[in-house]
Order: structure tokens, then sequence, then C-alpha cells
């Protein structure tokens, strides 16, 4: 790929100011053909907003941009995407009753209006074997597992003729392996020249995977480094500031293990009889004072399992009890009054009411609680304080007053929903993907609080695709596979190799 | 996490290459939704002076005198407060529906359902009950009305998803048709039977009758008015309003804090009636004194859906809207007189809605004219 200069995307003293408040302050960022630029920053410092502002979706207060060392001003995404630049977001941007084939060749100029199913599939072909990237061109977007999502996105991107590729943290929502195989992608584009910048708070991939990094910090640029000068150490550091030490407050408070808190016995969901079923004869305690984690590769019935045992979806067979009381037909509502909390895996359409205010936000699932409400009428004075606290003791930064949730970042939502179940005392909280999105500093302060609720008695159900948390937290741990519970065991007797073997279907 | 969803006219806006800058906000501040919904209202009244103009009349001498006889004197304002209590009421009504999410258009069906059950009991209770407690009883059947059969729209979607824009628009017909049978298809308990000529509504007795105090409003204007502000406040300070408020932002939301969504529908659905049947007890007590089918069905419930739109679903926004609206309405007969016909009426609401439904792009997105520089393409 013949290129002008050297540096694919620069930008000069970029601002961005959302009602008045600066969100990016002069940041001055460089990207160079041909390598994969990291970019850190705590949950909130501004990666996004930067993101969307090379990508045309915002744009820059002050500032200016240069691509390929010509000025850079996208007034659209489309504009940008012809420019040159495109964005994978965290919610893709696929149509999910259109084929892959159809998603890649999305409005392609070349490709003809009218083109038979077999040809759409040819040319998509062409494109995934031009770029090393393969998914069956004729299955629906809405049948794909998200790392496969992922690439079509990518390979919708590439196929507009990307040269520099944004992804903002692609790999909240890949399993392990997945992750390897789109870093691996992602090397095959930055060798063919392109520039590549990845959003993510997994240290160890920037690690392992990227060339350099920039690191944000409350909208400012504070570093910009060769990957191979820093350690996991410094980068943490630089992230969160001097102030604060990472990997603190790890002590394990010694708890004791109570009575059989949740109980599930031949537990089976089939929605279709002609497919395998989604849970089928899952056996499962959990007591008092004690984490169970759940391991699997996404899709093998621990979403079910979730939405089962708090009330969302129904079971086929088999009986749930809660403290020895059978809660199988139970509604959600019963449930959250004998003192189930829930950490949703979908925090944006399940977990949280993007269109309202704080307030609201933090009395979902409470809003029949004695201490919000006197009769029928609210205690807004109540709930406006319990608000303040939440946003106090979990640090939630950037809720504005009188404006929807909708602007907080993305690891800030996700500190709204723990902050929320986690402070209403459950007895019992099953927590999807607690950690998901969140900056290192903040993922270990939910670990902490994790623990710490274990130690004051309540059983956690933890479903998470990151194994080490896993293995790292729990004190049993259960494999899924197909539907079914194929390995149980104390988290000391097991070791990751031995876990992802019966993840795999092994034994 | 936070890049917004599907940004189609941003990306659409890029295919034009206009220098013209689309961008979603986040959101907006309610002060800005208002100016621009007050521009749109300016907007409209400057497209309806252009059809004036081209209808070959001088629209400002129409639109003063549309203004004199909807504030003039004391007769023309007691008009628009007359047109004003009924449209508060059908407002409420669309914008409590709506803000669940629920697309009802059946306050005009409700209305008259309310109208018949306000005059049964007007008919029945008034001679024996004392002013006051007849009133009252005419609006408690009224709204028991409205809500009964804004019921039946509310169970079959509750329980089975129907479609709500399609039955409630058949059960307005059917309301329709009722009223209709009841004064010229049959004698029934409603109709003037002492009346040989044409059938009439048998009229209410007097202690049902709402008298104008000083002349101007009346018992009905000041009943809607404490009706809004419980609407807001249930709203905004009670559970119901709070679910309400969450399932029509995110179902999935809903479900997950327990919401029942059969129950909310239900309930949103049959407050929602009752306020419009609320809207005909009134309408009978102080307008029409008996179920009269060509005076009670001149779409108060669709106008309704104009004012909840343009006042953004909020319930207190809703009785300014009410009254610019009623003041429209309470002009179009007599502006025949003046030569202008009262279609002029009728379009300048059509183009106040189409004007507002547009606002709602410049709402939802920023737009600015940008410099288009060299190498941005
Ligand atoms: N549209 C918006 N309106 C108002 N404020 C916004 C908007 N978008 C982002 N913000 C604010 O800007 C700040 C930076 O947000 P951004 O999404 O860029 O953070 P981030 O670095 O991506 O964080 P995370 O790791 O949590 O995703 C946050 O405080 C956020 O609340
Ligand atoms: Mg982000």
């Amino acid at each position: 790929m013949p290129q002008d200069t050297e540096l694919a995307v620069r930008t000069i003293g970029i601002s961005k100011e959302f009602f008045g408040q600066s969100v990016l302050e002069d940041v001055d960022f460089d990207l160079r053909w041909g390598e994969i630029h990291a970019l850190l920053g705590e949950n909130g410092a501004g990666k996004s907003t930067l993101c969307s502002i090379l990508a045309g979706l915002y744009h820059p207060t002050r500032g200016e941009m240069m691509l390929a060392g010509a000025p850079y001003s996208p007034h659209s995404p489309h504009a940008a995407l012809e420019a040159g630049v495109g964005m994978v977001y965290q919610h893709f941007r696929l149509v999910e009753q259109m084929t892959v084939a159809e998603n890649i060749l999305l409005g392609n100029p070349d490709v003809p209006v009218r083109m038979t199913a077999s040809g759409l599939a040819g040319r998509a072909r062409e494109v995934m074997d031009r770029h090393g990237l393969w998914i069956e061109p004729t299955k629906y977007v809405g049948d794909l597992a998200v790392g496969e999502k992922q690439q079509a996105e990518i390979l919708r991107l590439l196929n507009r003729g990307v040269k520099v590729l944004i992804l903002d943290e692609p790999t909240a929502v890949l399993t392990p392996r997945e992750a390897e195989a789109l870093f691996a992608a992602l090397r095959n584009l930055a060798d063919q020249g392109r520039g590549v910048i990845l959003v993510t708070h997994k240290l160890r991939e920037v690690q392992q995977s990227a060339d350099t990094v920039t690191v944000l910090r409350s909208g400012k640029k504070v570093a910009h480094q060769r990957v191979d000068d820093t350690t996991t150490h410094d980068l943490a550091r630089l992230m969160i500031g001097d102030d604060l030490e990472p990997g603190s407050g790890s002590v394990d408070a010694s708890h004791t293990t109570g009575d059989k808190l949740l109980e599930l016995h031949s537990v089976s969901v089939v929605s279709d009889a002609a497919t395998r079923p989604e849970l089928d004869g899952v056996n499962l305690t959990v007591r008092a004072g004690q984490i169970v984690g759940v391991a699997g590769v996404s899709g093998n019935g621990q979403r079910e399992l979730a939405e089962v045992i708090t009330g969302l979806r129904t079971t086929t067979s088999g009986t749930i009890r809660l403290r020895g009381e059978d809660i199988s037909s139970q509604t959600i509502g019963g449930r959250i009054k004998k003192g189930m909390g829930f950490v949703p895996e979908d925090r944006l359409t399940r977990g949280l009411v993007l269109g309202l205010e704080i307030e609201d936000n933090v009395l979902l699932r409470s809003q029949r609680d004695r201490g919000f409400r006197i009769g029928p009428f609210l205690r807004l004075s109540a709930i406006n304080q319990w608000a303040r606290r939440l946003i106090d003791r979990f640090d939630i930064r950037g809720v504005r007053k009188g404006l929807p949730i909708s602007v907080l970042s993305g690891g800030n939502l996700q500190r709204l929903i723990l902050a929320r179940e986690l402070s209403r005392q459950p007895a019992l909280l099953v927590a999807s993907e607690p950690t998901r999105g969140l900056d290192v500093g903040a993922a270990e302060a939910v670990q902490t609080i994790l623990k710490a609720e274990r130690g004051r008695g309540v059983g956690i159900l933890l479903f998470s695709g990151d194994l080490e948390e896993v293995l790292g937290i729990s004190d049993e741990v259960v494999v899924m596979y197909e539907g079914r519970v194929v390995a149980s065991r104390p988290a000391s007797e097991v070791d990751v190799a031995q876990v992802g073997r019966w993840m795999a279907g092994l034994t | 996490m936070t890049a917004p969803t599907v940004d189609r006219a941003a990306a659409r806006s890029g295919r034009w290459h206009m220098p013209i800058t689309v961008e979603q906000r986040a959101a907006s501040r309610f002060l800005q939704q208002l100016g621009v919904n007050l521009v749109a209202l300016v907007l409209a009244f400057g497209l309806g002076a252009i059809l004036l103009l081209m209808a070959g009349d001088n629209p400002f001498d129409v639109y003063r005198e549309m203004f004199d006889r909807a504030f003039g004197s004391s007769r023309a304002f007691r008009e628009t407060l007359r047109s004003t209590t009924p449209l508060i009421l059908t407002g409420l009504a669309v914008t409590v529906c709506f803000r669940m999410g629920l697309w009802s258009i059946g306050a005009e069906g409700q209305l008259i359902a309310g109208s018949v059950a306000g005059a049964a009991a007007a008919l029945v209770l008034g001679p024996s009950l004392p002013a006051p407690l007849a009133v009252a009883a005419v609006v408690v059947a009224a709204a028991l009305g409205g809500a009964a059969w804004a019921t039946l729209a509310a169970v079959p979607r509750a329980l089975f998803g129907t479609d709500e824009v399609v039955t409630t628009l058949m059960l307005n017909f059917i309301a329709l048709g009722i009223m209709n049978y009841l004064i010229f298809g049959s004698v029934s308990y409603w109709r003037d039977r002492t009346n040989l000529g044409f059938p009439a509504g048998k009229v209410i007795p007097e202690s049902t009758q709402l008298d104008p105090y000083f002349g101007v409003f009346d018992a009905g204007l000041i009943l809607s008015l404490a009706l809004a502000l419980i609407v807001a406040l249930a709203l905004r300070r009670t559970v119901w309003g709070y679910q309400l408020r969450v399932a029509g932002d995110s179902r999935a939301a809903a479900s997950y804090a327990g919401i029942s969504a059969t129950r909310q529908i239900i309930s949103v659905f049959a407050v929602s009636g009752a306020l419009a049947g609320v809207a005909g007890g009134t309408y009978v007590m102080s307008i029409t004194f008996a179920l009269e089918p060509r005076a009670i069905a001149v779409n108060l419930g669709f106008v309704g859906i104009v004012v909840a739109a343009v006042a953004l679903l909020k319930p207190l926004l809703v009785v300014p809207i009410a009254f610019l609206m009623g003041a429209l309405l309470s002009i179009a007969p007599s502006l025949s007189i003046f030569g202008v016909s009262p279609a002029v009426v009728i379009v300048i609401q059509g183009i106040i809605l189409l004007c507002v439904a547009g606002a709602q792009f410049f709402i939802r997105y920023r737009v600015r004219i940008t410099r288009v520089e060299v190498g941005s393409r």
C-alpha cells in the first residue's frame, strides 16, 4: 500500500466539550502506518470520544486532524469511511436479518444492486481470502457468535477499503481464543500497511499485541510510548496516576461457607424441540458465603442459566430453590423481594434505562422497597441521596443533572449497575461479566467488593468469560458445555488447562 | 460502549456531500426542545400565511381576526376555554399512553363512551342529587365509561400483543356507531322522546349543567387543570409513574425490574381512557347538555394527539398547547362568516403537526454549516 507520509493519522490539539464540560483537552495523537496502536485510559478518560471524532461521529470543539498528511475533517461517519477511516463500535452495526455476504458488501458502490445469492457469496469469499478472515458467507448475521459478528464487521470495513481501522474495546466480549484470532488478523492488517487503533482495558493484551500505546487520563494525553519500553505495571500507573496503587487491597477476608442458599435440581430449558436444549438437567448449589464461578465458552447455556435463576426465563422442568423454598414459578418481582441481585449481561438494554436519569436508574428493581416509597408515592429525596451515595462510593463519573445516563462512558455505566445491585444487600447475587469494560483499577475494586460480600455471607454465582477471574476469586468452579454442567470442583483443585479442556467438551 | 446506535441520518447526510454537518445529540435539554417546538409553531403559522396568500386572503387580517375571535371579547375567550377543557383531557389521555410507548389513538372513542356514560348518570341521578354530588357522579361515570372502553383494547394488547393502533381505531368507529344508534337509530333512554322533530338527546337536569364562573370558565376547566397537575405528579412521583416511564424507555429493563407488563399496560390504558372519558362527561355538562352525537364527535380525541405531540408528552405543557388548539378550534366555525374557509384552521393544525414532527429531527441531531476543506473527501 503506497503511502504519502509516515503518519497515518495525526491530531493536533483536539479538544471536545459536551455541554460546556471538557472531555478531551489538547490531545495530540499520532498513528503510524503499519502499527497497532493501543489507546488506554480509565473509564471516562475520553477514549471512545477520541475514536468517535476520528471516525466522523463527533466533531471536535477545537483542533485539527490530518490523514496521510492532508487536512482531514470528516463531517459524518460515511465521509470518514470514504476517506478510509472505519470504526468497529462495541455495538456492531450489522443488519441481523441479512447474510454475512450481504452485510460485507453492503454499501459497496461496485456491487451491482441486483446480484444472486451465490454471486454475492462468491464476492464475499474473495474479500475474505484477501484478508485472511473467514466466516460462512451465507449465514445470517443474527445467528453468528459475537466473535464472528466482529469479524464480519471488520470485513465490511475492509471491503470499503479502509486504511485506518479503529476498534473500541473489541475484546471485551470475546473469549480468550477469539481474542487471539482477532489479534492475529489485526497483525496481518497492520503488516499490509494499515494503521490500527485499539481501545482496551486489558494491559496484557497491550503488551502482547500492540506496538505503541497512548494513555489518556481525564481527557489529556499523559503518555505515548513504544510498548517494548513499558511494563503492565507502568501502564497501570500511567492510567490511574501516581496517587493510587493498583493491586492493593486484595486481602482475602477469611470466610466461612454456610447453608445451602440456591439449589438447582435437574433444571432444563427446551425452547425448540428440534434443537438441543438450552439447559439440560443442570444441578447446582450455591451456599451462603460462597462464590461459585461458571466457566464456559459463551453460548453454552450460561445466559439461560442466569435467566432461569433470576426469573427472566421459565424452566421446562426441574426445580429451583432459594433457602429451601421452591421459587421455580415465582415472578421476577417476587425473587427480587427474596433478596436476589442480578447483574445482567445486556447492561445497556436490560440492566439500565438509558433514557432516564441517574435517580431512576438506581431505583430500578427497588421501586417497591419500603425505603424508597410511602404507599404509592416515591420518596424522591431518599432516592436522590441514595444516588449520591452510590456515585461517591463507586466513583461513577460523568453524571450530569438533568441529562439521561446515556452520556456516561461504557465503564461508568457498568459501575452504575454494579453499584446498584451490590448495595441493596442481596442474599444471592447472580453476576454476569461484572468486570467487563471496567478499567484495571475498577475491575480490581469490584473483585474486592465481591469478596467482601461473600465475607458477609452473600452467595454469589459469577459468570465470566475471563477464566483467570473465575479461578481467581471463586471457591467452586462449574464448567458448562452444551447446556450441561460437565464439571464442578473446588477452585483450588483445578487449573486453567484442565478447565479449558472441559470447556471444549473434552474430559 | 458509548457508541450511539445506528446513526442513519448522519450516515445519509454524508452521501449528500453538502457542507452541512449532522451530529447525533446524545441528549438535549428540555428548554432546547421547547425552543425548537416554538420555532416550529411560528414556522407553521408562516406556512399558513403563504397558504392564505395563495387563496387570495391577507394573512395579517385573517390572523388578527382569528386572534380577536379567540381572545378579543369575554364571550370569545369563553368559547376558547370551552374547547380547551376537553383538549387538555384528551391531550393528557394520549400523553399517558404514548409515554409508555402504547400508540393508542382511541381517545375519540373513549370520549364518546364517557359522554354516553356521563349523560346516563346525569339523566338517572341528576334529578335526585344536589348539584355538586350530581356533577361528581357524572364525572365518575364518564371516567368509568372511558376506562372500560379503553380496556377493550388494553386486554388483547396485554395478553396477546394485539396491535393497539388497529384496535383503538376500530373501537372509535364502534363507539361512534353506538352513540349514533342511541339517538338516531332507536328510541333509547338517552333520546328525547317528547321531541317529534329531528332526533335529539334528552337534556340533562339543571343540577348537572355547569355554569361558567364570571361568565368565563366553568368547573370542567378547573377539573382538567387539576388533572394535568395530578398526571404530572403521578408520572414523576409515584411508583406507577416510575414503572410507566421505565417501560416506555425499555421493555427489557422493565421486565428485569419485575414490572408486570400485563398489569402496567392495562392500568395505563384504563387511566388514559378515564381521562378521555372525563373529557366527554364535562363536554356534555358544559356544552351539549345532552347526548348530541353531532356536537360530541368533533375529533376532540384526535386533536388530543396533536396536543400531546406538540407538548412533547409533558402533562403540564399540555395545558398551554390545548389552549392554543382550543382557540383554533373555537374560531373555526365563525371564520366562514369572515369569508375564510374553516378548512384553513384544519390545514393550519395539520401544518403545525408536520412542523413539530419535523422539528424532532433537530432535537435529536445537531446540524451545522461547516467549511469544506480540501482533502476532507
Ligand atoms: N454525548 C455525550 N454527552 C455528554 N457527555 C459525554 C458524551 N459522551 C461522553 N461523555 C462524557 O465524556 C467522558 C468521556 O467518555 P468516553 O466515552 O470517551 O470515555 P471512555 O474513555 O471511552 O471510557 P470507558 O472506558 O468507560 O468506555 C465521560 O465522562 C462521559 O460521561
Ligand atoms: Mg468507551
